[in-house]
């Protein structure tokens, strides 16, 4: 989970860069900035946020996109140029290369409260996350290494920072503990 | 003039008064109740209480100091193994009576002031199976490891017997589950309060699941340190 309330998607960093300074304006903390579409387990534990993206990735994280609204996720769309996009349910706002400062922040403002009354994550990392998810589902040390293509090894280490930063050891704790931030059904 | 601080790490012997006792440490109280004391504790030692109530002053004196020191540890070969099971199913008693009540208790109350919230009804369910673990955990020492110590002498190795000593090991890990359990429970707690509730109820369920945590790792060490390596050593041929 991360610690902002906001996650931008685009390879450019001049954007990335533009889009943070305005949503501070907006007190709107960016927890995470990606040039591509992040891993599949990441996108599975977002809720309550606003996620900015390049409107040319949407397909890669479109089968996530169903249960936006459900999790209380706004999509915004960064278009690569001035032609209209095409009607898109999905997305709740788009942002245009020629559109000002001020237009910008009259696109967002609508969005800034969201993810501001959730639970403060302890400042578990999306890899993390990922871990504790699949940990409080019941999956053993091997079957979390397969899903996410890392060593046991790995999956070791994410346990153990996990446990330092929560407090927590067992996984019925952890189960409860996803439970309740949203993490899990 | 008292010192509660200095006094709290000296050993408590047998020519201490018991009111002395309980007002260095009033969680033994609890304790003192299991071995029958439950009146008169006025002026008397803890050796004058341990002959008007019939109890051993060594297994006594070794009890309380356990509870009250987390540093000391009474010579294991020395405790009375009859007297040791009989205490810890006193203290099962104990938990059964009243601690696992006034925890359901306290929860009603929290369902009362947050009714139907995330965090009432999730604590709830995860007590409830943290509790009916536990439930298992002491009918498993009951029906296996306590009976162990009547057998002592290893005269008689049914296989009932032999199925007993093959789980004395499977005691530690439970142990260590049990107590991990509690603990995360009281941290999970303290991170999730809500803003503008009424903190006193929260107040009372992590001081009593503070206390429970305290007595279950005392119990354990009981088990651990004592009951498992004598009996261990007693079957341990047998194997």
């Amino acid at each position: 989970m991360h610690s902002g309330n906001c996650i931008i998607i685009h390879p450019w960093s001049l954007v990335q860069i533009g889009l943070t300074n305005i949503l501070q304006s907006l007190k709107v903390d960016v927890g995470a900035v990606y040039s591509f579409s992040p891993e599949n387990e990441i996108i599975q534990t977002w809720n309550d946020l606003i996620v900015l993206i390049d409107t040319t990735k949407i397909e890669m994280i479109r089968k996530h996109c169903k249960s936006f609204k459900r999790r209380n996720i706004a999509l915004i769309g960064i278009h690569v140029d001035d032609s209209p996009v095409p009607d898109d349910p999905l997305l709740d706002e788009i942002l245009y290369p020629s559109d000002t400062q001020g237009m910008i922040f009259n696109k967002l403002r609508p969005f800034s409260n969201f993810g501001k009354n959730k639970q403060p994550s302890l400042h578990l990392s999306d890899r993390e996350t990922a871990v504790l998810k699949l940990v409080a589902t019941g999956f053993s040390n091997k079957q979390i290494s397969e899903k996410l293509f890392i060593s046991i090894h790995t999956v070791i280490s994410h346990r153990k920072h996990i446990t330092v930063k929560l407090g927590v050891k067992s996984i019925s704790g952890l189960t409860l503990y996803a439970v309740l931030n949203d993490l899990i059904e | 003039m008292r010192d509660p601080g200095s006094k709290k790490q000296a050993l408590i012997e047998a020519d201490d008064q018991l009111c002395d006792v309980l007002g260095r440490n009033i969680d033994l109280l609890p304790i003192v109740y299991r071995f029958g004391i439950s009146s008169n504790m006025g002026q008397s030692t803890l050796e004058e209480n341990s002959l008007n109530h019939k109890i051993d002053l060594d297994f006594l004196l070794a009890v309380l100091n356990t509870y009250h020191s987390g540093n000391y540890f009474p010579n294991t070969d020395s405790i009375d193994l009859g007297l040791l099971t009989d205490f810890l199913t006193k203290t099962h008693q104990h938990l059964k009576q009243v601690t696992i009540p006034l925890l359901g208790s306290l929860m009603q109350s929290l369902k009362i002031k947050l009714p139907d919230t995330k965090l009432t009804i999730t604590l709830e369910q995860y007590l409830n199976d943290y509790i009916t673990r536990l439930m298992d955990h002491i009918e498993f020492e009951e029906k296996y490891i306590f009976p162990l110590v009547g057998l002592r002498n290893g005269n008689r190795m049914g296989s009932e017997v032999k199925t007993s000593i093959s789980k004395l090991k499977k005691l530690f890990s439970q142990h260590n589950n049990v107590e991990t359990e509690i603990s995360d429970l009281i941290m999970i707690i303290l991170q999730h309060i809500p803003e503008n509730t009424d903190i006193q109820i929260f107040h009372d369920i992590l001081h009593t699941l503070s206390h429970f945590e305290k007595e279950q790792v005392d119990h354990a060490r009981f088990e651990d340190k004592i009951l498992v390596p004598r009996l261990l050593k007693l079957f341990g041929s047998k194997f």
